[in-house]
């Protein structure tokens, strides 16, 4: 049985990231939380069940936990300094690799497109990696259009930290994953007739 | 292992004019354009010792390519063209990325020939391959960025300058696909198929 307060905390998580981030325009976040709306409407893979325990697991880790940091960041006007940045890049990445791979076991169940859990892991670290990447050289290439400046600096420091996040992330759904026993979750067959 | 003609022709042409360019950048007393070609002709030498190894025939076109990226790098290092001729380096990007995106659209067509595990159908070829592209090329940027940081080199020059490198990267991957998907896909000589020798396909069964 899912338990009533991470049911609440799941929920509450979403939509209180939803407003922060229509209230901020971001539309990176939007995307991600748009994403993980439409996976637990369309009940698609990582959340087809999400009455499983073993599934709070990688939920609360990867999506109510990163949600909550972006709020509080946002809320408590956090969002400077080195320590807090880390930590809501470290977040975002979490949150982009949970996103990728549940596209990847989309993919991976109802097509004929498939791969062991460990290049489903791998693809998705990179994918994730590559997402937020081009969201921020679009984000900076719009600044740049409206005149505002953005050192080469500050731009190769925010794609450092999208590698070291996505790195990072990958290694802790990895390891995660193998020590909580949740391995089964990437070894997706393909259903039959697929393709 | 034998390695072919065309190999080793392709080879030896190749060092010699990166070599030769190497050493006239010594010669001048240019240590960084020198390191490149070093760089390159090591770079160049890959193909026939994987090949004489028996692991990996490199198909021809790839390695004609291959020469195309490494060479236009070194000329333009030598002759100074990354600071005097703008496109010079949107060039560069776009043979380089697309080069190495091949590789990787291989890697995988090698994959799905090969393992029970992996299979990639068609459509999935530029989904992949674009992903790659961006991910090689920030790698790339950052390497750049680092050597700047720590050794001065001066490779990225304004933000502007980095955010076109990592489009004409996507660009790269862009042609890539599109070769994939609509030519290169169908192996016609059987080439691709044949580039992975036993060792490889042996280690591919152990690690995956």
């Amino acid at each position: 049985m899912w338990r009533k307060g991470f049911r609440g905390w799941f929920y509450l998580s979403i939509a209180a990231a939803l407003v922060v981030s229509l209230r901020n325009f971001d539309v990176y976040w939007l995307i991600l939380e748009l994403g993980m709306v439409a996976a637990v409407l369309g009940r698609y893979p990582l959340f087809d069940q999400p009455e499983e325990p073993e599934l709070q697991r990688p939920l609360t880790v990867f999506m109510a936990f990163p949600f909550t940091v972006y709020v509080a960041l946002s809320v408590l006007d956090m969002e400077s300094g080195p320590l807090m940045v880390s930590l809501g890049t470290l977040t975002t990445m979490m949150a982009t690799l949970l996103l990728c791979l549940f596209f990847i076991l989309i993919l991976v169940k109802r097509t004929e497109f498939h791969m062991n859990y460990r290049f489903i892991l791998g693809f998705a670290t990179v994918a994730s990696i590559s997402l937020a990447t081009l969201f921020a050289l679009l984000r900076t290439s719009y600044s740049l259009a409206q005149g505002t400046e953005v050192s080469n600096g500050e731009l190769m420091w925010s794609l450092i930290g999208i590698i070291a996040g996505g790195v990072i992330s990958g290694l802790l759904f990895k390891r995660d994953m193998r020590r909580m026993d949740y391995t089964g979750l990437l070894m997706v067959e393909p259903e039959e007739g697929s393709g | 292992m034998r390695a072919r003609m065309s190999t080793v022709a392709i080879t030896i042409v190749s060092e010699a004019a990166v070599v030769a360019m190497g050493v006239w950048a010594y010669s001048e007393g240019r240590s960084y354009p020198g390191n490149g070609a070093t760089m390159g002709a090591l770079i160049l030498l890959l193909p026939l010792l994987l090949e004489k190894a028996g692991a990996f025939k490199m198909p021809l076109f790839m390695h004609l390519w291959a020469v195309l990226a490494v060479g236009l790098h070194t000329f333009g290092l030598v002759m100074g063209l990354y600071d005097t001729t703008w496109w010079w380096d949107e060039l560069t990007h776009v043979t380089s990325s697309s080069m190495v995106c091949m590789i990787a659209a291989l890697a995988l067509y090698l994959f799905d020939i090969h393992s029970l595990k992996i299979k990639v159908p068609r459509w999935a070829y530029p989904l992949m391959v674009l992903t790659f592209a961006i991910f090689i090329g920030i790698v790339w940027e950052v390497a750049e960025f680092t050597g700047d940081q720590l050794a001065g080199t001066r490779m990225q020059y304004s933000t502007a300058d980095t955010l076109s490198d990592c489009y004409v990267d996507l660009l790269g991957g862009t042609i890539t696909s599109l070769l994939w998907v609509g030519w290169l896909w169908r192996d016609p000589g059987g080439e691709l198929e044949a580039s992975v020798q036993p060792p490889l396909i042996r280690l591919f069964d152990r690690v995956f």
